[in-house]
């Protein structure tokens, strides 16, 4: 009975947790909808569905984790103007690196989570740009080094900050220092 | 007893935790499988396909949202642009500095031109004429008002001489009246002292240009007879051999007659009377031998075209109508009651 019981929390705990990461996504999506292209700095432009992978990768595991990068770069797909299917494949790689992560340490620690964070955006920005390149979309590695990539890793690096800092469980006053009172959600300030 | 249940939950969690792995590694091998296949799909099936049916579609539906963000940053990127666009206080300076010197550049361009289109009209006009000429440039100018002269950068070193005529890009200008070995002083036509034998293009008609103090031309000995109307060309006669034949001296701006005068009161103006000049065209050697210079000064020169005026019935008859003649006959003795113009 205990067991029985035990098995339907979980169940909804699973399910609660894929309703709640449906709705991070959607919002998160919307955010990029309304303001990623209209926000430009130094020609890098934020990408608002990165919060989604960070908020989201705590909950699943890796197999559940790639299908949902899998679905979030489906969308980003539908509504960019480049191929379809390279966000796909670099969401999915994303999603899967971010869940081979220690979460403790992404939970406990700002500087790993921000660390890990900046590692993960890098593999994706060049793994996009790699893809473009092989897809004829672009004709140099090296411009679209020094005109794309860079700039979009600055940026969406910047966008990370205060996210791991709410995601990891570090005390507001001195980054990176363990909190032994973070959850297993993440989320700071939520006890 | 422990230590078994131990091993076995250990020996069970690293189980989970390799099967979860295996997942994890299946699901990335499918989804990248899946990327493939929608990205090869996407560039094989064209514009009409599902995919870019899809694509469209879900475009079109997220476009409100799009607006709707695009009026929310709409103030912040205009205040981007402005910060963008204004510069910092060593950039205005640098630009300025910059701006500065192009302005420079151009005007110092803009005198190379003007000059450019001189010398080409002296070149034009020196190979029109089939002259043999040599160039100069102006340094310097009369200072007092009893005489219009300037002065050259050339002189006998440069194969000058004494009476050689000097043009500019407009006609003829003077005539050199003194030099030394580097510098050489022209005589302008329009000083009071000069003469030029010249005639009216149209009607031929031949006279004497002459300057006056107040630096006007005037045309003289032009029987009223002839037809003579404001805008009429003035060129050289070509009598005397100073200066060569058909050579513009300027343009009739006025033509008065006096009820008891045989001759018109006519009033020359060079073309581009108020230009200075800047570089000048010295007449070296005539090719027509029949226009070579027979004075060896200006004052024998002038003294030369008014004795050719008077008698010039008898050295070039071609040039006057009967009329003329008639007239230039009767008026022989005033000719020569004339003050004649020498130093």
């Amino acid at each position: 009975m205990a067991q029985l019981q035990t098995l339907q929390t979980t169940q909804k705990e699973a399910t609660s947790s894929l309703l709640a990461s449906f709705i991070i996504a959607l919002f998160c999506l919307l955010l990029h909808l309304l303001l990623a292209q209209h926000i430009s700095v130094l020609d890098g432009h934020f990408n608002f569905l990165l919060i989604a992978c960070i908020v989201i990768s705590f909950r699943h595991n890796s197999a559940s984790l790639t299908w949902i990068g899998l679905l979030l770069g489906f969308m980003y797909d539908c509504l960019s103007s480049t191929s379809f299917g390279a966000m796909m494949l670099c969401f999915s790689l994303l999603f899967y690196l971010l869940s081979r992560g220690d979460r403790q340490a992404f939970k406990e620690s700002f500087s790993y989570a921000f660390v890990r964070a900046c590692l993960a955006i890098i593999v994706l920005e060049f793994v996009y740009a790699i893809l473009l390149l092989t897809l004829g979309l672009d004709t140099s590695f090296l411009s679209s080094i020094y005109m794309r990539i860079v700039p979009n890793i600055l940026m969406n690096c910047l966008l990370m900050l205060p996210v791991c800092f709410l995601m990891s469980g570090a005390s507001f006053n001195r980054i990176g220092r363990s909190n032994k009172r973070a959850n297993t959600r993440g989320l700071r300030f939520r006890s | 007893m422990p230590l078994r249940s131990a091993y076995r939950n250990k020996k069970a969690f690293s189980g989970k935790k390799t099967r979860r792995i295996n997942a994890g590694l299946f699901s990335l091998i499918l989804s990248c499988l899946v990327s493939l296949a929608c990205i090869q799909l996407y560039s094989t099936e064209g514009d009409t396909g599902f995919l870019h049916r899809v694509k469209s579609f879900s475009q079109s539906a997220v476009s409100p949202i799009s607006r709707v963000g695009a009026f929310i940053s709409s103030p912040f990127r205009s205040k981007a642009e402005t910060s963008r666009a204004s510069l910092s206080s060593e950039s205005v300076q640098e630009l300025e500095e910059q701006n500065t010197k192009l302005r420079r550049a151009v005007e110092e361009l803009e005198e190379y031109k003007q000059e450019s289109e001189r010398l080409r009209g002296l070149l034009q006009l020196s190979s029109a004429y089939q002259l043999q000429s040599s160039a100069a440039r102006v340094i310097g100018r009369s200072l007092d008002a009893w005489s219009r002269t300037i002065t050259i950068d050339k002189g006998s070193s440069n194969g000058f001489s004494s009476g050689m005529p000097v043009l500019n890009s407009y006609g003829l200008i003077g005539q050199i009246e003194q030099l030394n070995a580097n510098n050489a002083v022209v005589r302008l036509i329009s000083d009071e002292k000069s003469g030029v034998s010249a005639m009216i293009q149209s009607n031929r008609a031949a006279g004497i240009l002459r300057g006056s103090a107040d630096g006007s031309l005037r045309l003289e000995y032009i029987t009223t007879d002839a037809e003579v109307k404001p805008g009429d060309v003035v060129i050289t006669s070509g009598m005397g051999g100073v200066y060569p034949k058909g050579l513009p001296i300027g343009e009739v701006i006025s033509v008065e007659r006096s009820a008891a005068s045989l001759y018109y009161n006519i009033v020359v103006r060079p073309p581009r009377a108020s230009a200075s000049y800047e570089e000048v065209l010295v007449i070296t050697k005539l090719n027509d031998p029949d226009k070579q210079p027979i004075a060896s000064s200006p004052s024998e020169a002038d003294n030369q075209a008014a004795d050719e005026q008077a008698g010039r019935l008898q050295v070039d008859p071609s040039a006057q109508s009967a009329q003329s003649v008639q007239a230039a006959q009767q008026e022989g003795p005033v000719l020569q009651e004339q003050p004649q113009g020498s130093e």
